[in-house]
């Protein structure tokens, strides 16, 4: 099978041994410092990966989104900070856990729940995607839209607190995608004269503006506070850091179900780590025989949610690969990794680049046991090192970095002023609750939508009438706006409840 | 005004704003046949969907009334003139590095962006002044082999490598 064959390769190769281990450290390290996601490192690297072989630079920002992710409970457990936002849900027992003295217990929990759902995913992803690349190849230009059209409705209204916002942030995100050339016709459009904007807006510094450049801003904001580790109320022994095979027994069950919770919500676009994690950790309380412990340090209150949110890191690459639809923010940017390096994404990925595909599976599975083995014995050491990190120099200099990777892109001081100008813009949207994720997404699903649907209505006898006649259009267009009634609705019932409340602060979404 | 939603309506104002110059924009792109699926459908689309859900927004903003938090137009936030001066300098150091070049502009920007942060020692800075464009300069320019941004006014480079 190919992915044997993929793992040979991988072991004979030295460059990439090194790629894949240094991956998995630095995204550790990243996803464990709070307020820095793998999401911005990975933006911020990306285009110094234009330098190196496509499989490594691919395989480089696959593992250190892998491990960001997971690097996240860390800073959860001792910072009583999440590093990521899916880690929010490991806090809510693991910083309790951790008062207790049982820090190492805690890290330990997180580490192997989250190399169980990692490996959970990749699994489902690699023996999966092959069937989901056969019926892509099938679908035909009305399917692709209504396919973009359901991923741009979903991600909209799923991801943030109000839909309207958010259907605005992926309209805002599809309106900067239009600025350039028509790809077909070869038209201006929306550059009002500009010679630069003929070129249209560069995916890679805009990603490294609203991810790096407006966390740097969001960072001075909240005065660069200082990274404090946990005191304990208790003195912790050996036996508190030590984890035992009968103290996780009962936790494997749960890691196991919330793995592929993770998973299946991994595929859907737009719906994240976070939700994943969340999902979990509910369902697990649900069905928990020791309620009363979570919330309090249940050693299943960190496995449910770190095994949710890593099983989602390689079923969201499904989308990615097989429609070029990415399902998260990481996937987003893996789609700059792509277009970098000149190699279209789709069904035909399969067929003109398979070795790459299942190079990229083999260095995640590796990736998994790296940070896996490093984190077990080694999480509370880098959650030391991190606390030692001055704030005040770690945000400048990631700010000076941004702005030479942007130029690095095509070296073009245009980019970089698209860069800052886009770190502004995203600082400004999450302080308007708007959502970044939703904007970047629908960025760069806006060439293949607009594509597919000008292809669908040339080809069409009955205009639109297309996206009826052909049920598979049909059923996913149906599908987006039945998710954005139930959203919408859920929110209204949300907010009437609220309104309801007798509290003096009051917000409304819509 | 009062009992209304003021962030809201705001938003929505803005948001019609946007569509509407999206769809100025839009009827400037050439189209051969008024029948023909070109390069202006969408972006029409966008900017009617934009205007729509400015409007929408805005109708929610004045039909609540009972958001009490929202009593004014613009609430800056505490580190408002922080963000400010991040954003003239991000601004400045991209002009600066098209006229005096990139170490130039790293050598002036970096110790202010640190200073921003609250590193107020003098000599501190002063090393990251030198420190800092030379590391990156290392890195992205010799050892990754990107072309560096010349300044049209004044070059360091220029200087160092005897042009």
């Amino acid at each position: 099978m190919e992915i044997f064959s993929a793992l040979a390769n991988l072991f004979t190769d030295p460059v990439l041994l090194i790629t894949v281990f240094a991956a998995a450290l630095s995204g550790m390290i990243v996803g464990a410092i709070p307020g820095l996601t793998a999401a911005a490192a990975i933006a911020m690297l990306l285009p110094i990966t234009f330098f190196f072989d496509p499989l490594v630079a691919l395989a480089f920002l696959y593992v250190m989104g892998k491990s960001g992710r997971y690097g996240g409970s860390i800073a959860a457990i001792l910072f009583n900070t999440p590093g990521t936002t899916a880690s929010a849900a490991t806090q809510l027992d693991g910083y309790p856990l951790a008062k207790q003295g049982k820090v190492g217990k805690a890290l330990k929990v997180a580490t192997i729940s989250s190399v169980i759902g990692d490996f959970t995913g990749d699994m489902l992803l690699i023996f999966g995607i092959g069937l989901i690349a056969q019926i892509a190849l099938k679908l035909g230009p009305p399917e692709y839209f209504a396919i973009y059209f359901t991923a741009f409705v979903v991600i909209a209204s799923v991801i943030g607190s109000s839909v309207l916002r958010g259907l605005a942030s992926a309209a805002l995100g599809v309106l900067v995608a239009l600025i350039g050339q028509d790809p077909i016709s070869g038209i201006e459009r929306l550059t009002f004269g500009s010679y630069d904007l003929a070129n249209g807006i560069s995916l890679v510094p805009l990603m490294i503006g609203i991810f790096v450049l407006g966390e740097v801003f969001s960072q001075l904001e909240s005065h660069g506070k200082k990274v404090e580790e946990i005191h304990s109320d208790h003195k912790s022994t050996a036996a508190d850091d030590a984890l035992t095979w009968d103290e996780y027994k009962p936790c494997l069950p749960v890691a196991i179900r919330s793995s592929f919770i993770g998973a299946f919500i991994g595929v859907l676009p737009g719906m994240g780590s976070a939700v994943a994690a969340f999902v979990a950790y509910g369902e697990g309380y649900k069905r928990a025989k020791n309620k009363e412990q979570w919330g309090k340090g249940a050693l299943e209150g960190i496995a449910a949610p770190e095994s949710a949110n890593n099983a989602v890191s390689g079923p969201s690459m499904a989308p990615l690969l097989t429609l070029g639809i990415p399902g998260s923010t990481i996937g987003a940017i893996l789609v700059g990794v792509f277009m970098i390096h000149g190699i279209q994404i789709g069904p035909t990925l399969f067929i003109t680049s398979k070795d790459l595909v299942y190079g990229l599976f083999a260095a995640g599975l590796l990736g998994i046991a790296c940070y896996g083995i490093m984190g077990y014995f080694g999480a509370a050491k880098v959650g030391h090192w991190i606390c030692k990190i001055p704030v005040n120099a770690l945000y400048p200099s990631i700010l000076l970095t941004a702005f030479v990777a942007a130029y690095s892109a095509r070296s073009s001081l245009f980019d970089v002023l698209v860069m800052a100008i886009a770190g502004v813009f995203g600082w400004l949207m999450r302080k308007l609750d708007f959502s970044t994720a939703a904007f970047v997404i629908s960025f760069v699903l806006t060439a293949g939508a607009e594509e597919s649907l000008r292809q669908a209505l040339l080809m069409s006898d009955s205009g639109w009438g297309i996206f009826l006649e052909r049920p598979v259009a049909a059923g996913f267009i149906a599908l987006g706006l039945i998710t954005l009634v139930m959203r919408t609705r859920s929110m209204l019932k949300e907010a009437e409840k609220k309104r309801k409340q007798p509290s003096p602060v009051a917000t409304s979404e819509t | 005004m009062t009992g209304i939603d003021k962030h809201s309506v705001a938003i929505g104002i803005g948001l019609i704003f946007i569509g509407t110059g999206t769809m100025i924009g839009s009827m400037q792109i050439e189209i051969y046949d008024p029948n023909e699926v070109g390069a202006r459908l969408f972006p029409t689309m966008i900017a009617t969907f934009l205007m729509g859900l400015g409007l929408l927004k805005t109708i929610v903003g004045f039909k609540n009334s009972d958001n009490v938090w929202s009593s004014s137009w613009v609430s800056l936030p505490p580190q408002f003139h922080q963000i400010l001066q991040m954003t003239v300098l991000s601004l400045s150091y991209v002009w600066a590095i098209g006229a005096i070049g990139y170490l130039l502009a790293t050598a002036v920007i970096a110790p202010l962006a640190f200073a921003l942060f609250g590193e107020r020692r003098p000599l501190r800075l002063l090393l990251v002044a030198i420190i800092a464009p030379a590391i990156y300069h290392l890195i992205f320019f010799e050892g990754l082999g990107v072309f560096p941004p010349q300044g049209e006014y004044i070059d360091l480079l220029n200087l160092f490598r005897g042009y």
